[in-house]
Formats: C-alpha cells, sequence, structure tokens
C-alpha cells in the first residue's frame, strides 16, 4: 500500500495526470556522452512523497528535443527546481 | 569490443561533377570489400560521379578497440595516422618520426595498426608518408578520411535502404538510450588538381582565366559550369549565373552532398577538414548550435572557422528546420566567398511528408527513399493537395525558381496548392512556418540598398561603387552625406518578431574597371543568421528548390525574423551577388538585445534606430556600451588618382585583390610616418598625426562594454587584438577562457564583453594583428575617461563623474614625451619580479643547415648577452615566467644597431600596397592579457598616451601584474609592425601557479628563461613545461646568403605565386627543419622526420619520461594572416584549459598572430598508456608549413636518462610504467578478482565485511592496481 | 506512517526535505536486486546497473555500464541525494535496454 500524499507533496499530486514541464537542479546532465540541460515534459503517472514518475518521459535535448526515454523516469522531489503544467507538444528555446 | 577494418590506399580517377572536371591522379582509403567494386565503377563511369568514391568513414563505438589492417597500393610509403584515438605511436602512429620504427607502409605492403577510442567525435585520419605540399603529396589528393565514434551501444544503417552499413559518409545512428540521429560526415578539402573533361586547368566562362576547384567529400559544383549552360542558352536564358548557381529548379541537384531528413530529425555533421592549405568558415543556413556540443552554457554560432586537419561536430539546436520546425532546403557552404563560387557548397534538404521512393522533384529525378528514423513520428504521406516540399512550389524546371507568395508587393497570387501549405498564422515574410504568436512583440524597419562612392581615408582611397543597406528615413541623410556612410546595425529585444521592408535600389551592373569585369547584379535580398525564419520565402537566397526570395532593383519584399532568445550580434547580406559586391559594403548586423532593452546614441542621449554604436539601456542589468566592428578585406579602393590598390592579375580574379578596412573605414601606416625621421614608432600617435578615421569607441572608465565583432567581406582570416582589456571566449560560459585576441573569418560574430578597466584617461589600441591588416590600417583606438567629458553622454546607471576641466588633447605635430619614469608603487610585500632585457641585433640560425637571418631582432636577458653577440648562444625567442599574484618589471634597454636589409623599401616578405617605411630604431615591449596601467606599460604608443618605446642607448621599465593563472602571453615590440616582428622581435611570458619554481629540466637548478623546464610547485604535481612560439613571415638567408623565398614547394617548380600572406618562411622558436635540407629525392620523402636518417631536428626536442604531467604553453606572436593548425601525435588535450566540459582534441586549429594556448596534455607524457617514443608535433597545414619545417618531437623516453631528470613525487617507476600497456578491459577484470566482493545478505553484514576487508587489505587502490598488472 | 524521527526537534513539522529523501532511500531498499537507472551530476554522469543495497543514504549498485567504459562492473556507493533521475526496472516489459554488447532491439 502507498502512504498516503502528505499536505506538503499536494502541489504535486495536483499534476497527477497531467502533462508537465520539469527542470532539475544541476547545470547538465550526460547519457553516453551526450549532455543536456536537465528539461523534461511527460504525463505524471505517480506521486509518492519523495518522487514523482513521469510517462512517457520526453528529455529535452538540445538537438533533439521531442527524445522520448525507453522507460519511465522517476524524480525525486529535492532535486526538482521547477515545475508547470505544460503542453509536450510545444516547442521552446532551450539554449 | 574489437571492430577490424582492412583498408586499402589506392590510386583513383576522382570525379567531382557530373560536367567532368576531375582529379586524375586522385587517391582515396577504401575498404578493401569495396575495392574492386570501386575501381569496377571508376572505369566504366570516367565523365561521372561514383558513389563509393568519397572520404572513408568508418565507425566505432565508444570504448572499442580497432584494428586496422592496412594495405598500401599507391607507388610510394603512405599510412594512417589518427588523431584523437590512443595508440602505441612504436607501432601505430603512421608515420616515421624521430627514433620510432618506420610506421608507413611501401608499394604492395600491409602493416596492422591498433587504435581505442574513448570519447564520442571525430577521429581525423591522413597519410603522412608522403606529406609533401605539392601535387606531388597525398593529402591535396584525397587520402584522408575519419572514424567517427558513436556513445557506446550504437549501430547505424544506410538511409536510404535501412541496412546496416560498414563505411560511408552518411548515416542514421542508432542507440538503446539516445535518440536516433542522421550522421553526415562533411569533409572540406581545398588545392586538389581538378582538371576539365578535357584534362585541362578549368577555366571560368566569367574571365576566361584558370580557376580553383574546392570541394565537400570530393565533390565541387562550381558556377563555372552551370555559368556555361546559361551563356550556351540551355538553361535560364535570361540569368547572369551567381543569382542562380544554387538554384535546382534551373540546373537540378548539385552533386555535392545534399543532407536529408525530415522536420525535427536530430542531426549530427562531422565537420572534418581534410584539406591543406586554407581555414574555412563553414555556414549552415537556417540552423546554430553549440560551439561545445558537450557545454550547455556554451556560445551559441551558425559559423565555424575550421583550419586544416581540425574537425568539429555540429548539432543544430532542435534538429533539422530548428526551433521554428522549418522545411525546404537550407545550403550549407563555406562562406568564403571565392571558395563558394568555385563549388564548396551543398545543402541541407528538410521534407515535409514521407519519401518512400514514390516521389519525383519537379524535374523528373526520383527522390530516393529516405528512412524515418525509427523513435521519430512517421512524417505525413504526400497528398495530391498536400504534395509536401518542393512539389508545391510552382516553378517550371530549367528556369528561375519563382518568387514567394505574399511577400513581395505588387507580386503573385499564391495558388491552392501553396495555400494549402501555408502556416495556420501565415504572414507575408512567414509564410509556410511562424514561430510568433499574436502575442509577439513587433518591430518594424524598411531597408534599402544602395550605392554611392565611400571614402575610406583622408588620402582619398575609395569606392566608386561602394553598396551599403541603409534604413529608408536615413537614405537621403547618407546620400547627401549629411550621415557618413557606415555598415547598417539595427537591434531589437529578445523574443520580438522583426518585420522588414526590403527595397533593392542597386543599379543593375557593378564593375567594369581593372577589379570587376562588368556583370549584371540585378536581384538582392537580406540574407541573415541566427534568427528564426520560414527558409522557403525569408532566406533572402536562391537555393534548391525553395523560392527566390530577392527582388529586382526597384521590388519590395517583406520578410519576418523571430528573435527567440537574446543573441550576439546577427550578421545579415545579400546572398544573390554576394560573390560581386558584398566586397563593396554590402554586410550589416542585427543586435539582439536583453528584454526590455532601449537604444541610446552615446552622444545626443536620444533613442535610436541604427548605428554602429550605442548605450544599452535596461531595467535589470548594467547599461552597456556597445560598438560593432565589421572587418573587411578585398575592399576594391582606388587612390584619390584614380589608380587601383592591389589589383588583381585579372579583373574578377579571386586573387586577393584590394586593401581592407573596418566599418568602411581604413588608416593605411604608411601615411603616418612624420618628416624628417619618419619614425614607424608613432604611427598609433595621435599627437603626431591626430586621431585615425577608423571608429573610435569612447567610454568612462569602469563602463561596461560589448564589443560585437564581425566579419563582413570576403577571404582572409583576421585577428583580432585589444590592448589591456580582456573577454571570456563565451560570454555565458563563466569557465571559458579569457581572451584578448579572436581569429575571426567571414560571416562569424563574436561578443567581447568587459568593464573598461583602468585610471585617468587613456587610449588603447586594437588592431587586426597581420602585418597585412595593420599595414593596411585595420587598426584603431578606444579611448576612456576618467571624468565627464561635454561630447560623452554617461551611462544612466552609472554615478555621476566630475566634470573635466582641462581641454582635451589636440594634435600637436611633434613627438609625445617619453612617459615618466617614477618608482612604481607597490601593495607591502607584494613579490616583484624583475627581468633585465636587451632588445639586440643578431644573426639568428634557423637550423643545422646554416638557413638565418642575418638581420635578427630578439629580446634577450641582459646575462645571456654576450654569449649572444660572441656567437656562443643562439638566440631562442625570450621565455620568462611569474606567479599568480606576483608583479612583474621588465627593465628594457635598446641596444639596437639601426641595420636591416632595405633603407625604406621592404620587399619579401611583402604586404599589399608596399611603400616606403623606413626601419625604426626604437623598440618596446607589449605584453596580452596582464594587468597593468595603459598609461605608463602598454608598451604601446598609442593616442595621446605618452611614448612609450625607447631609442638606442635608452632604457624604459613596464610594470605588470599577474592577477589570473592565464598561462602563455605574447610579448611584442610596438614600434615598428612591418619591420621588427618577422625578424624575431617577440617573446612569451607565463603565469605560473602561486609559489612555482622555474627548474632546469636536466639539473632542476632554477633557471630565469628557457623554453624547456620544470615546473615546481607545492600543491600541485610537478610538470614539465614545453613553450612553442610557432610564427611566420621570416626573411631568411641560406648558409651561402642567398635569400630564401618561401613558400617554394620541393621537387616541382613555380606552382603558384603566393598570396601575401603565404609569403615568408616558418618557424618554431626561430627554428625550422626544411624538407629541402633532408631530402633529395621524393622516394625519400617518407623518411624525412625519421632521426634514424638525418639525425634530430633543429626545432626544440622536448623530453619526459612516461607519465610526466606536461603543458605546451604555446604562442603566435607573428607575422601574415594566413591561420595555422596545431597537432600533437598522441595526445590530447582539452579545447579550453579551465573548461572540463570542453571537447577533448588533439589539434587547434586558427592560429594567428596574437594566438596564445595552453595544452594540458592528458594522462601526461606518452597518452593513457604511458608509451614512450618520440611523438610529433606539428603544424597542419600541409601546405606549405610541415615542408617548410614547423615540426618538432617531443621524446618520451624509456629509460632514465642524465639529460632529463626525473620530476619528484612522480610515483611510477619506470618499470611499473613500462609494463602499465596492458588491456584495460584485463585490468578491470584482474581488479575484480583480487576484490573478490562476497554477495550481501543485509545490511549490518555488509557493514561488518567493508571493515573486515578494509583491515586485510590496508594498501591503498592505486597501489592493488600496480600488484595487479605486476602479477 | 512518516518515521518520527523525520519530525524535527523543537517544533511539531515534518521535516519535508527529510521525507522526500526517505521516500526515494526507501524506493532504492525495496528494490534491492533489480536493474535501476540513475543520473547524477557528478562524474561518471549515468549508472545502470544492479541494486545490491543501501546503507543509510548511499546507494550501492553495482555497475553494469556507465558513461565511462573503464568503469563497467564497479560497485558505486551513489549518495541518493545526488540522484536527479533514475528508474527502476521493477516492471519488465519497460526494461532498460543493455548497451554492452552492440545492438539490442
Amino acid at each position: 500500500m502507498r502512504e498516503p500524499i502528505i499536505p506538503e507533496n499536494e502541489v504535486f499530486l495536483e499534476m497527477l495526470g497531467k502533462t508537465i514541464l520539469l527542470v532539475t537542479e544541476s547545470k547538465q546532465l550526460n547519457i553516453l556522452g551526450q549532455t543536456f540541460r536537465p528539461i523534461f515534459s511527460g504525463k505524471v503517472v505517480e506521486v509518492t512523497n519523495g518522487y514523482i514518475t513521469l510517462d512517457p518521459a520526453i528529455i529535452k535535448m538540445h538537438n533533439a528535443p521531442f527524445y522520448k526515454f525507453p522507460t519511465p523516469l522517476s524524480f525525486p522531489m529535492e532535486a526538482i527546481s521547477v515545475f508547470t503544467e505544460f503542453d509536450p507538444d510545444r516547442r521552446i528555446p532551450l539554449i | 569490443m574489437i571492430r577490424k577494418y582492412h583498408i586499402v590506399a589506392i590510386p583513383i580517377r576522382i570525379v567531382v561533377n557530373r560536367f567532368g572536371d576531375h582529379d586524375p591522379n586522385g587517391m582515396m582509403y577504401v575498404l578493401k570489400e569495396n575495392e574492386d567494386i570501386v575501381k569496377k565503377k571508376v572505369e566504366l563511369n570516367p565523365f561521372s560521379t561514383v558513389d563509393l568514391v568519397e572520404p572513408l568513414v568508418i565507425r566505432a563505438n565508444v570504448g572499442d578497440t580497432i584494428e586496422i589492417l592496412f594495405e598500401n597500393q599507391l607507388p610510394f610509403n603512405t599510412g594512417i595516422h589518427i588523431q584523437n584515438a590512443e595508440y602505441d605511436v612504436m607501432t601505430s602512429d603512421g608515420a616515421f618520426v624521430g627514433l620510432n620504427r618506420n610506421t608507413t607502409v611501401q608499394p604492395g605492403k600491409s602493416i596492422i595498426y591498433k587504435w581505442s577510442v574513448d570519447f564520442e567525435g571525430i577521429n581525423f585520419f591522413s597519410d603522412l608518408g608522403n606529406p609533401l605540399s605539392s601535387e606531388l603529396g597525398s593529402n591535396v589528393h584525397g587520402l584522408f578520411g575519419a572514424l567517427f565514434v558513436e556513445p557506446r551501444g550504437s549501430w547505424w544503417t544506410d538511409p536510404v535502404t535501412g541496412k546496416p552499413i560498414n563505411s560511408g559518409v552518411f548515416a542514421d545512428v542508432h542507440n538503446p538510450l539516445l535518440p536516433s540521429y542522421r550522421e553526415f560526415g562533411w569533409f572540406f578539402h581545398d588545392e586538389m588538381e581538378v582538371d576539365d573533361l578535357t584534362g585541362q586547368k578549368p577555366i571560368s566562362p566569367h574571365t576566361l582565366q584558370p580557376e580553383a576547384t574546392h570541394l565537400i567529400n570530393y565533390r565541387s559544383e562550381p558556377m563555372r559550369n552551370r555559368l556555361r549552360l546559361i551563356q550556351e542558352g540551355v538553361v535560364c536564358p535570361d540569368c547572369e549565373g551567381e543569382e542562380v548557381h544554387h538554384d535546382s529548379w534551373v540546373f537540378g541537384d548539385p552533386d555535392t552532398p545534399i543532407l536529408r531528413a525530415y522536420v525535427g530529425d536530430p542531426i549530427k555533421i562531422r565537420l572534418v577538414h581534410g584539406g591543406t592549405k586554407e581555414t574555412h568558415s563553414f555556414h549552415y543556413h537556417l540552423h546554430q548550435w553549440l560551439f561545445e556540443m558537450n557545454d550547455s552554457d556554451s556560445e551559441i554560432v551558425d559559423v565555424q572557422a575550421i583550419s586544416p586537419q581540425n574537425q568539429y561536430t555540429v548539432s543544430p539546436a532542435y534538429g533539422a528546420g530548428s526551433l521554428q520546425g522549418a522545411f525546404g532546403d537550407a545550403i550549407i557552404h563555406c562562406h568564403l566567398y571565392p571558395h563558394f563560387g568555385e563549388g564548396m557548397w551543398g545543402m541541407q534538404r528538410t521534407f515535409n511528408t514521407l519519401q518512400d521512393g514514390s516521389m519525383c522533384y519537379p524535374n523528373g529525378v526520383q527522390i530516393k527513399a529516405l528512412q524515418p528514423l525509427p523513435d521519430r513520428p512517421l512524417p505525413p504521406k504526400p497528398t495530391l493537395e498536400k504534395p509536401g516540399f518542393p512539389n508545391f512550389i510552382p516553378g517550371i524546371p530549367g528556369f528561375k525558381a519563382p518568387r514567394p507568395p505574399l511577400g513581395i508587393i505588387g507580386g503573385r497570387k499564391p495558388t491552392e496548392i501553396e495555400k494549402n501549405q501555408f502556416a495556420p498564422n501565415a504572414v507575408p515574410g512567414a509564410v509556410f512556418v511562424n514561430p510568433t504568436t499574436d502575442e509577439t512583440p513587433i518591430r518594424e524597419f524598411h531597408v534599402v540598398l544602395i550605392q554611392m562612392p565611400i571614402v575610406y581615408n583622408n588620402e582619398g582611397w575609395y569606392d566608386p561603387e561602394g553598396r551599403l543597406y541603409v534604413l529608408a528615413e536615413d537614405e537621403e541623410a547618407v546620400r547627401s552625406g549629411k550621415k557618413k556612410p557606415e555598415p547598417l546595425v539595427i537591434r531589437a529585444n529578445a523574443g520580438e518578431a522583426i518585420r522588414f521592408k526590403f527595397t533593392n535600389k542597386l543599379p543593375e551592373t557593378i564593375g567594369g574597371n581593372a577589379f570587376q569585369l562588368v556583370t549584371r547584379t540585378y536581384e538582392a535580398g537580406m540574407h541573415v543568421h541566427f534568427v528564426k525564419f520560414d527558409v522557403l520565402v525569408s532566406d533572402g537566397a536562391n537555393v534548391g528548390w525553395n523560392y527566390d526570395s530577392s527582388v529586382l532593383s526597384g521590388e519590395t519584399i517583406e520578410y519576418q525574423w523571430f528573435a527567440d532568445v537574446e543573441l550576439k550580434s546577427t550578421f545579415w547580406h545579400d546572398h544573390l551577388f554576394a560573390n560581386e559586391h558584398q566586397l563593396h559594403g554590402v554586410f550589416s548586423s542585427i543586435n539582439i538585445e536583453p528584454r526590455g532593452s532601449y537604444y541610446l546614441n552615446p552622444y545626443t542621449g536620444e533613442e535610436m534606430n541604427s548605428g554602429t554604436q550605442a548605450m544599452i539601456i535596461n531595467p535589470l542589468i548594467p547599461d552597456f556600451r556597445e560598438i560593432n566592428l565589421f572587418v573587411h578585406d578585398f575592399a576594391l579602393l582606388f587612390d584619390k588618382d584614380d589608380k587601383p590598390l592591389n589589383p588583381p592579375p585579372f579583373p574578377s580574379s579571386p586573387d586577393d585583390p584590394g586593401v581592407m578596412a573596418v566599418n568602411y573605414r581604413n588608416e593605411p601606416i604608411q601615411f603616418r610616418l612624420k618628416e624628417p625621421h619618419c619614425d614607424p614608432a608613432y604611427v598609433f600617435s595621435s599627437w603626431v598625426h591626430g586621431d585615425p578615421v577608423t571608429p573610435l569607441l569612447e567610454t568612462y572608465n569602469g563602463d561596461p562594454v560589448r564589443v560585437r565583432l564581425i566579419q563582413g567581406a570576403q577571404e582572409e582570416s583576421h585577428s583580432f587584438n585589444l590592448h589591456r582589456q580582456r573577454w571570456h571566449r563565451e560570454r555565458g560560459d563563466l569557465d571559458s577562457e579569457l581572451d584578448q585576441q579572436q581569429h575571426i573569418v567571414i560571416a562569424e560574430t563574436f561578443t567581447l564583453e568587459f568593464n573598461m578597466e583602468g585610471e585617468g584617461d587613456f587610449d588603447m589600441l586594437y588592431h587586426f594583428g597581420s602585418v597585412d591588416d595593420i599595414w593596411l590600417g585595420n587598426w584603431g583606438i578606444f579611448r576612456s575617461f576618467g571624468k565627464r567629458v561635454p561630447h560623452l553622454k554617461p551611462l544612466p546607471d552609472r554615478e555621476q563623474l566630475p566634470l573635466r576641466e582641462k581641454p582635451l588633447p589636440k594634435k600637436t605635430g611633434k613627438v609625445p614625451p617619453l612617459v615618466s619614469q617614477s618608482e612604481f608603487e607597490y601593495p607591502k610585500n607584494a613579490k616583484v619580479r624583475k627581468y633585465d632585457v636587451v632588445a639586440l641585433n643578431t644573426k639568428i640560425e634557423y637550423n643545422d643547415y646554416g638557413d638565418h637571418d642575418p638581420f635578427g631582432i630578439v629580446f634577450a636577458l641582459e646575462k645571456d648577452v654576450d654569449a649572444i653577440l660572441s656567437g656562443k648562444l643562439n638566440p631562442e625567442p625570450l621565455i620568462i615566467r611569474a606567479n599568480v599574484g606576483e608583479f612583474v618589471e621588465i627593465k628594457l634597454m635598446n641596444c639596437l644597431k639601426d641595420i636591416d636589409h632595405h633603407n625604406g623599401r621592404h620587399g619579401y616578405p611583402e604586404v599589399p600596397v608596399e611603400a616606403f617605411f623606413p626601419p625604426s630604431n626604437r623598440i618596446s615591449m607589449h605584453a596580452q592579457l596582464l594587468v597593468y596601467d595603459v598609461r605608463h606599460s602598454d608598451g604601446a604608443t598609442v593616442g595621446f598616451n605618452c611614448d612609450q618605446t625607447i631609442g638606442p642607448g635608452e632604457c624604459i621599465t613596464y610594470s605588470w601584474y599577474i592577477d589570473q593563472p592565464i598561462g602563455s602571453v605574447n610579448l611584442w615590440d610596438m614600434a615598428d609592425i612591418r619591420n621588427h616582428r618577422h625578424h624575431g622581435a617577440f617573446g612569451m611570458l607565463i603565469t605560473e601557479p602561486r609559489g612555482s619554481q622555474y627548474l632546469n629540466h636536466k639539473t632542476r637548478k632554477e633557471v630565469e628563461t628557457g623554453s624547456q623546464v620544470i615546473i615546481s610547485t607545492p600543491l600541485l604535481p610537478e610538470f614539465r613545461e614545453f613553450s612553442l612560439l610557432m610564427h611566420d613571415g621570416v626573411r631568411l638567408v641560406d648558409k651561402n646568403g642567398k635569400l630564401i623565398i618561401d613558400p617554394q614547394p620541393l621537387f616541382v617548380i613555380d606552382e603558384e605565386f603566393p598570396d601575401f600572406e603565404d609569403q615568408g618562411s616558418r618557424g618554431f622558436n626561430y627554428r625550422n627543419e626544411r624538407f629541402s635540407n633532408r631530402i633529395k629525392k621524393f622516394n625519400e620523402v617518407y623518411k624525412v622526420f625519421s632521426s634514424r636518417v638525418f639525425g634530430d631536428p633543429s626545432t626544440p626536442l622536448f623530453l619526459a619520461y612516461p607519465g610526466d604531467p606536461v603543458v605546451i604553453r604555446f604562442t603566435f606572436p607573428a607575422d601574415k594572416p594566413r591561420a595555422h593548425s596545431f597537432a600533437v601525435h598522441g595526445h590530447i588535450f582539452h579545447r579550453s584549459k579551465d573548461d572540463i566540459n570542453s571537447s577533448l582534441i588533439s589539434v587547434e586549429g586558427q592560429n594567428t598572430v596574437g594566438s596564445n594556448d595552453n595544452f594540458h596534455l592528458l594522462y601526461g607524457a606518452g597518452g593513457l598508456f604511458s608509451k614512450p617514443g618520440d611523438y610529433m608535433y606539428r603544424s597542419g597545414n600541409i601546405r606549405w608549413d610541415i615542408e617548410l619545417g614547423l615540426w618538432g618531437i617531443m621524446r618520451v623516453l624509456r629509460n632514465r636518462k642524465n639529460l632529463l631528470a626525473p620530476l619528484k613525487m612522480n610515483k611510477w617507476k619506470q618499470n611499473n610504467t613500462l609494463n602499465y600497456q596492458l588491456d584495460r578491459k584485463n585490468l578491470n577484470s584482474k581488479k575484480f578478482q583480487k576484490k573478490g566482493r562476497v554477495k550481501i545478505t543485509s545490511r549490518r553484514s555488509y557493514k561488518r565485511k567493508i571493515i573486515k576487508q578494509n583491515r586485510a587489505t590496508s594498501t591503498p587502490k592505486h597501489q592493488n592496481r600496480d600488484e595487479g598488472v605486476q602479477s | 506512517m512518516i518515521d518520527d524521527s523525520l519530525i524535527s526537534l523543537g517544533n511539531d513539522q515534518p521535516d519535508i526535505n527529510a521525507i522526500r529523501q526517505s521516500v526515494v532511500t526507501q524506493e532504492f531498499e525495496d528494490n534491492i536486486g533489480k536493474r535501476a537507472f540513475i543520473l547524477i551530476f557528478p562524474y561518471p554522469f549515468m549508472i545502470i546497473g544492479e541494486i545490491i543495497d543501501v546503507m543509510s543514504d548511499y546507494l550501492i549498485i553495482k555497475a553494469e555500464v556507465t558513461n565511462v567504459t573503464e568503469l563497467d562492473g564497479e560497485e558505486f556507493r551513489v549518495h541518493i541525494d545526488d540522484i536527479e533521475v533514475f528508474y527502476i526496472e521493477k516492471n519488465l516489459s519497460r526494461p532498460i535496454p543493455d548497451i554492452r554488447n552492440g545492438h539490442h532491439d
């Protein structure tokens, strides 16, 4: 059984089932040498008291802004800097 | 994973286009499996291009080992030398260097090379068995290729068939964890010997003279062939030539590469310079990318300068079509217009519908299938209503592309099929894609392009056919002379849409003089960089199957640009007749400023719509001053008596005609000699001559400044240098290096941001540093005031300054007073390092064969002067050092004897528009990048500063402060750029870490100077420091006193007359090792680097032990505009020493006057595997540097020798090091066996086990590793 | 229930940061033996491997693959608070691709 979501995390719970834009705190991340600003979008499919999960998880790489990662991705809330409800098809400047 | 490739070097006829232009003596690397097929196909198609004839590209993944069986079928020794990879220099260098074994291959023989690769990117490879510069060499004929390294776990397929491939310049690359991308190899290639169909040198039908050919991937689509079809009436009889050069409606698609993708496809262009000579300007329409692909703070660029053997990955932001998802053809070209015209262009074709092979282009040629990338949405299928690009465009094959719908005032109506394709928010100028919304703020301009005479200086040099963009509202004022002509600079803020009306008011022809034949230039447009636009209708160009988005004389068209983010200055120009008239001034900028900015005239304080100088006011960031500097060559000027200045050999020749300028102004120093002394030491002095006519930036001390640097025209490299002020190489990246110099090619733009540091009133020189540039007047002054002056408005957010009471200085016509030499005041406890330096004339021996400069001018430590003058010491350039936090005092004494080879007319090495210019007997020393007071320690007599040069017998002291770990810094004389610098009047200062000691590499005794020292620092590892000053423009005589005229290639006679920029000999630290002194026969060329055969070269021989930390300090102090690459074999380093996210490279390009760099070799001497052996350092310019002696050796010694003291704290024992060459995978697995971790069941037991294990093995990890290796 | 120890001393407000961190830690601990994909800002940036254990706020992961080939096979102790992105292969229908031997469909 999942823990109930505590009131402090309701700000995330509100996003459950919605698509969001999410940015984490570091300058850049790196998968196999491809670096990117940690900007993601996708649908929130899971909210716990410690992390949220996007599925599909789109990594907004600067050279491939609509790259759908092969697995869902989870984000520790403590590492999230910014999120907002977001149309995943929107094209936004990334660099 | 081990990948094996069998590569063969073969002779092959290379046909470069369907017109039959070809290299009969082509050479290429090819996979053995394709060798017979290629040979057969070429035999069957002697006059057509053959697909498999392309530079060899093989691929591997990060972490792979690559085993190459290399077979040589050429009639001389060849090899494969690879960059960026790890390899054993003894077995896999692909060269025959120093004391190494020969790893080139005789005709008919083979060898095995082994490489391993650790990071994604490009590993260029080429032949060093025959590095001759002429047509006898191998590289000019195509003997190069590349290994592309992909992310781990990748595989690659053919973009047409979807099948796996083993080689090929284009591939789709797939990876389980990363987006699939389209990979396009793009190999620039120059100087190839290309004949026309008949075997003759190709003739331009325009000039009726022979013409060169510039290539991409062994293909070229020069204008000359297409022009002939027009002249013969085969196509488009009413066309002129250049305006349709890239028009597929007229000619069909070119034979040069077409990079095909669907909208949004991720792309990596692997940009490689396989050529030998030129520094090219890669420009990609519509798209931008990060300069450093792996650094998200990196600068956004859309032009990349690239020198020979250099490489860059270009991965455009947002994929094909950029942010706005544009479709259509985006041309990719070398922006150097002569190269562009001579065939160096291709394009990116972005489709918006699925291509399965069933569709045709409008001319009936099949559109080959293009496999959609598997992780991308499927593009829609073409339908009759929406056939997709290019089939909705209503053009007629054989005729010029149609004009765009909506944009042209009074133009045609769109067709129904065009309308079906319109974007929902279509507006004129953004018809098929429009990234703006209803809320986007809009800024409007009406621009006109006009022709009028432009006078460039007070001597009356002028361009009778000056052409420039002006705002319609200013046209009258500019034409009437009320407003001085300057390149148009307009501004907009980030987030705005900029809408233009553009009216073409040019006359329909140009030329008809010594510079240019009469040519029609009847249409024009505005092609812009950086901003987001619809490439079909707002490219301001005529490319591929797009519309021709230009207008005829008298017509007006509308364009829309969207500035999505703040950008630096953004270049725009005409793209229709650029070769003919951009050099007359057709270049401009739109500066995209921070949101919320407005722009004030710095002299009136009023809001302004255009101008090269402005104050940018913003509520959130500090206000700043902005100046745009457009550097310009091929300026086709006449003197006041209508004599052409530096006319070409024949009209319309691309052979470096004309002069140079900054913002349509120049101040040639030949006119700044004052009778009776005519001393070059005062050419920059405003006391003597008044201020130059070139742009003068005025500021108050402490003002923030952004210099927007652009090259507007036309072919040369330039090197911007500024005294005293420094900026970050990439403005948005504070990890990027501090610079004071910037190499620039046409269409590049840079923002140089700094605070105007200094006290009192002072003038600073900016100059484009080559002798040709300065000679022709590419220099000017930045002036800063300590107190408020009446004519210059202060920035609104700065504190009020006290008013200046003294009058401003004025020209007196007299030599300024010598700077007052009071004692310098230093903070208490400051460490001041003092050097007594003497400037003297001396003979410099450049090599052991007697080549020497009898009129050398050197800076030397006073203690070495006697040894130099008595011939005991052959001087090296002065190399001095100081630690961060220290002050440096240079006491300079002038012992020049007033001798030179001439009394006023210098001659070889020549400059354009040669004139009387006697040598100065004064001298000075200027330092880059250090902190000092410009008023007394700049080493230049500039503007209204006092004299900082000294006459014979005089002394001067300069004081500099080392505030930063900058590394190598150029030192040079500023008293006589024309006559002193190329004779050796330069040196290097190196800033070292705090607390460093400088030790002799053999004795470990402290030293004051030297190119090879040990730097010992308490908190850092000791390292070896190797210092190299690369220089050119040298005037040497041989042992018999005969003048050496360089470049003169070996074994051929008078191949071509060298440009001014190439004249003179080359050197590393006043030394060279010319091929001509070592080899006498062609078949000896592979041995030329061998010390076994010829002894060690005269260039510096650097020594190290395996694994020793090594830093190479590199500067380029003199003299010519030609840019050079610098390469080190078998080692890699970060492109920016301070930026760990910068690329790993083994070749640094674009080195020119004022370049300074620091190469911290990764893993130390001998690379990752600490391999002993001889590693060549060299220029990457096969034409002509290497042959003229720009190469040397870094020797990594196997055993301890008396000639080299070991570094302290180097824990590698030599034996261990030699054994430390095993397969890294083995190393890992052995370690794991040793560790033998036990499966843990619970957290507590885990903890216990850890503790237990730690007790059992108390030795540190790296020692375990050693034991593991030894066991 | 939220662990009482996570309620900071001195007031009765739960320490929300500690709660969030503990939930992430628990998620890894609950999935020992499964494969995980993690992204961290520090070197070596990406680790794919089996979750071996969790010790206080450190994840013990046996790397199959990292961005640095030489580190394959290492057993990393990763500070869980440094993990910015992760995925644990709880559901085998959404596997983490294995890239060790080239092409995997």
